[in-house]
C-alpha cells in the first residue's frame, strides 16, 4: 500500500470524525483494506503521524534544492526561504494540523511532541548546514560553547511561527509572512556581532568580580 | 522674545512633532504622553527650570492649541494637514522603521500573486529595494531595454491599519480635544482611505483612469501601469527618470520653468476636482518627479478622494470672491456642511462665523485673482498663524465638538499640500479653473 494513500486516509478519518481512529483496524476498515496492508508503511498510528510531518520537511528540502535562485542566496536568505517554503507546504493540510495541534488536549501533549521529533531532526540538520555556511562567510559569529546550538534557536522560531500560523486569519496568511520575516531576521541578527556578545562579556566579568 | 511669548506661540512644526511623539507612545498611557509633551516643549525654554505646574500648563496650552487648530480643521478642515497627518505619521512611523523585505519573501509574494517568480517575468530584477514607500518597497526591473518600477506591499499592512488606528484613537481624541463619539466620523474616513491605499488593484484602475483623462494637460506625464504584472499586492509601472521634486527645487530652476511646472501641477489638481470629481489626495513632494525636459511626472495614486456631488456644490461656493457679501448663501453652506451643531447658542454661532470668515478670506484668496503668486511668503505666514487668536479664546475651547463634513478632511489636505508645493516652487500660476 502506498504511503501517501494511507496518510490521506488517516487525515480524512481524523477530519471527518473529529477524533483519532481507536485502532489500526478501524482506520483500515474505513478504506476497505486489510489491516496487514497498514504495516507495510508504518507499524503504528503514532508512527504514521510522524511520517506526515516528515513529508512536509522532505518536500520543502526538495523544493529548495530545485530552485535555481536558492544557490545564490546568502545564508540569511536561505533560512528565510526554508521557512517560507515550509509554511507554503504546510498549507496543504492546514485543517488537519489545526485539528491535531491547535485544539490539542493537555493529556495528549506528550504524544504531540513526539510527533515532531523526526521532523525537527531533519529541520535542524538543514538549519545547521545553512548556519555553517553563514559561519564560513562570517555573516554570523561562531561562539565557543553556544555556537553549535544555534540551530536549536531556529527550532524555537519555528514553534513560534507555527503557533502564529495556526491562529492566522489574515488574507493570504500575510501575518505569518510578517512573523517569519521578523523573527528569522531577529534570530539571525542576534547571531552576528550583537548585544549578545557584550552581554556574555559582561556576565563573565560580573561573575569574576562577584559584586552582583 | 520674552519667555511668556515663546510659550504662547508654539510653532506648527513643534506641534506636529508633539503629535508624532504622542502618537508613538500611545501604548504607554497618559502620563507618559505628558512627560513627552514636556520634553518637546522644554528645549525652547531649556534654561528655565520648569516647575511641574508650569509644565502642566504648557502641556495644557499645547493641547488647547491643537484643539483649536483642529477646530479650524473641522470647520473648514483648513489646518495644515493636521488631522490626517497626526494619524498618518503614527502609521508611517511604524512602517518606515520596518526593515526591508527579504528576497525570499518578495519571491514568495510574486508566486502567490502572479504565479511566477520575479526572474521568470523580468530579465533583471534588483534584489534590494531602491526605494521605500509608506506601505511597501520599490524594486527596479528590466525586460529587454525597458525599465520598470515594481512596488511590493509589506505583508500584514492592511490588518495593521485598524488596530493601529484603534490604538491612537483615545489619544488622538485627547490630543485634538474631541469627544470620542465625534472622533468616530473622522476616524472612519481616515481608516477607509488607508485601507484603500493597500489595494493595489484599485490603485491601478484609478491611476489608469486619471492619467488617461489628464493626458491633455501640457508638461504633465504619468508612468504607464502594467496590469499583466500587477496584482493586489504587486504594482508594476514604468520607471520614471528625472529629479525628485525637492532635488529639482535645489537646482534652482529659472522662474519660467518654475511657472511651467507649477502650472502643470495646478491644472492637474484643479481639473481632477472640477471634471473628474476625484482627486489624487496625496500631494506630497515624494510623489512628484521632474524630468529632463521639465515635465512634471505624477506617481502614486494610492490615496484618491472621490468628491460627492453635494459636497462639491456646497463647499466650493466658499471660494466665490463675493461669498462674504452673501450672508444667506453663506449660512446655507454652513448648515449643509454641518459647520453648526444643533446645540450651539446664537452667541457661539456668531463667534464661529467670525472665525470661518477669517479663514475663508485667507484660503480662498488665490481663486480671487486671474494669476496668483505662490512665492509670496507673507501669504503663507498668514495661513500658518491663522486661527491663533481664536485658540486663546475660552469660549472656543469649550466648543470641542466635531464640525464640518468628513469629506473635507482629504479635500483640504489636498489643497494644503498643493499650496505648499507651489510655495516651495515659488510659482506664479494662472487660475484657469473655477470650482464654483
Amino acid at each position: 500500500m502506498k504511503k501517501e494513500k494511507l496518510i490521506a486516509a488517516y487525515i480524512d478519518f481524523v477530519l471527518s470524525n473529529g477524533r483519532e481512529p481507536h485502532s489500526v483496524y478501524e482506520l483500515t476498515k474505513s478504506i476497505k483494506k486489510e489491516e496487514a496492508d497498514f504495516y507495510t508503511v508504518a507499524n503504528s498510528i503514532a508512527q504514521l503521524r510522524k511520517e506526515i510531518l516528515i513529508e512536509y520537511i522532505n518536500k520543502t528540502l526538495v523544493d529548495l534544492d530545485a530552485d535555481k535562485d536558492y544557490e545564490t542566496f546568502s545564508s540569511r536568505e536561505k533560512l528565510l526561504a526554508l521557512f517560507f517554503t515550509l509554511f507554503e507546504n504546510l498549507k496543504a493540510n492546514r485543517s488537519y494540523l489545526i485539528e491535531r495541534y491547535n485544539k490539542i488536549d493537555v493529556k495528549e501533549l506528550g504524544s504531540a511532541k513526539s510527533d515532531w521529533q523526526l521532523f525537527f531532526n531533519q529541520f535542524q540538520a538543514r538549519a545547521e548546514a545553512i548556519l555553517a555556511e553563514g559561519k564560513n562567510t562570517e555573516e554570523i559569529k561562531d561562539r565557543p560553547y553556544i555556537g553549535e546550538h544555534y540551530a536549536k534557536g531556529f527550532k524555537l522560531v519555528f514553534t513560534y511561527v507555527f503557533r502564529v500560523w495556526l491562529k492566522d486569519e489574515s488574507a493570504e496568511f500575510s501575518t505569518t509572512d510578517a512573523a517569519i520575516e521578523k523573527s528569522v531576521n531577529l534570530a539571525y541578527d542576534m547571531l552576528g556581532q550583537s548585544p549578545l556578545d557584550s552581554l556574555i562579556d559582561f556576565g563573565k566579568f560580573a561573575l569574576k568580580t562577584k559584586v552582583m | 522674545m520674552s519667555k511668556e511669548e515663546k510659550q504662547n506661540k508654539i510653532p506648527t512644526s513643534k506641534v506636529k512633532r508633539a503629535a508624532k511623539i504622542m502618537g508613538a507612545s500611545a501604548k504607554v498611557g497618559g502620563n507618559y504622553v505628558k512627560y513627552y509633551a514636556k520634553k518637546v516643549v522644554n528645549p525652547s525654554t531649556s534654561k528655565d527650570s520648569l516647575h511641574k505646574d508650569n509644565a502642566e500648563d504648557i502641556y495644557n496650552s499645547l493641547s488647547e492649541l491643537k484643539g483649536s487648530a483642529l477646530k479650524v480643521a473641522q470647520m473648514m478642515s483648513m489646518d495644515n494637514q493636521m488631522l490626517p497627518q497626526a494619524y498618518q505619521d503614527k502609521f508611517s512611523l511604524a512602517q518606515y522603521s520596518a526593515p526591508a523585505l527579504s528576497f525570499p519573501l518578495i519571491s514568495k509574494t510574486f508566486v502567490q500573486q502572479l504565479g511566477k517568480k520575479p526572474h521568470d517575468i523580468f530579465d533583471d530584477f534588483s534584489k534590494d529595494a531602491v526605494n521605500a514607500a509608506s506601505i511597501g518597497q520599490v524594486h527596479k526591473a528590466k525586460i529587454k531595454e525597458h525599465i520598470y518600477a515594481v512596488k511590493i506591499q509589506y505583508p500584514g499592512v492592511a490588518d495593521a491599519i485598524s488596530s493601529d488606528l484603534k490604538l491612537v484613537k483615545p489619544l488622538a481624541g485627547k490630543l485634538l480635544n474631541m469627544k470620542s463619539a465625534d472622533m468616530e466620523m473622522y476616524m472612519s474616513e481616515v481608516e477607509s482611505k488607508m485601507i484603500e491605499e493597500t489595494d493595489y488593484a484599485l490603485e491601478l484602475t484609478r491611476s489608469t483612469f486619471i492619467s488617461e483623462k489628464c493626458s491633455f494637460i501640457s508638461n504633465l506625464k504619468f508612468p504607464k501601469y502594467y496590469k499583466e504584472y500587477s496584482a493586489n499586492r504587486v504594482l508594476t509601472m514604468d520607471w520614471m527618470d528625472g529629479k525628485m521634486f525637492p532635488d529639482f527645487i535645489k537646482t534652482n530652476p529659472s522662474q519660467e520653468i518654475r511657472n511651467q511646472v507649477g502650472q502643470a501641477m495646478w491644472d492637474f489638481f484643479l481639473y481632477q476636482m472640477k471634471e473628474l470629481r476625484m482627486v489624487h489626495a496625496d500631494p506630497h513632494p515624494g510623489n512628484f518627479i521632474v524630468d529632463h525636459s521639465n515635465n512634471l511626472c505624477v506617481l502614486d495614486f494610492g490615496c484618491v478622494k472621490e468628491i460627492p456631488e453635494d459636497f462639491f456644490n456646497n463647499y466650493f461656493q466658499l471660494l466665490r470672491p463675493d461669498i462674504l457679501e452673501q450672508p444667506n448663501l453663506l449660512n446655507e453652506v454652513y448648515v449643509n456642511m454641518d459647520f453648526f451643531r444643533p446645540d450651539d447658542t446664537e452667541k457661539q454661532k456668531e463667534k464661529l462665523k467670525a472665525m470661518f470668515q477669517e479663514i475663508i478670506g485667507i484660503l480662498a484668496k488665490p481663486f480671487h485673482n486671474a494669476v496668483f503668486d505662490f512665492g509670496d511668503d507673507s501669504y503663507f505666514t498668514k495661513i500658518y498663524t491663522m486661527g491663533e487668536g481664536f485658540s486663546k479664546d475660552k469660549e472656543f475651547r469649550k466648543m470641542n465638538n466635531a464640525r464640518g463634513s468628513r469629506h473635507a478632511i482629504y479635500v483640504m489636505r489636498t489643497f494644503f499640500g498643493l499650496y505648499s508645493l507651489l510655495n516651495q516652487l515659488k510659482a506664479k500660476v494662472n487660475m484657469n479653473y473655477q470650482l464654483y
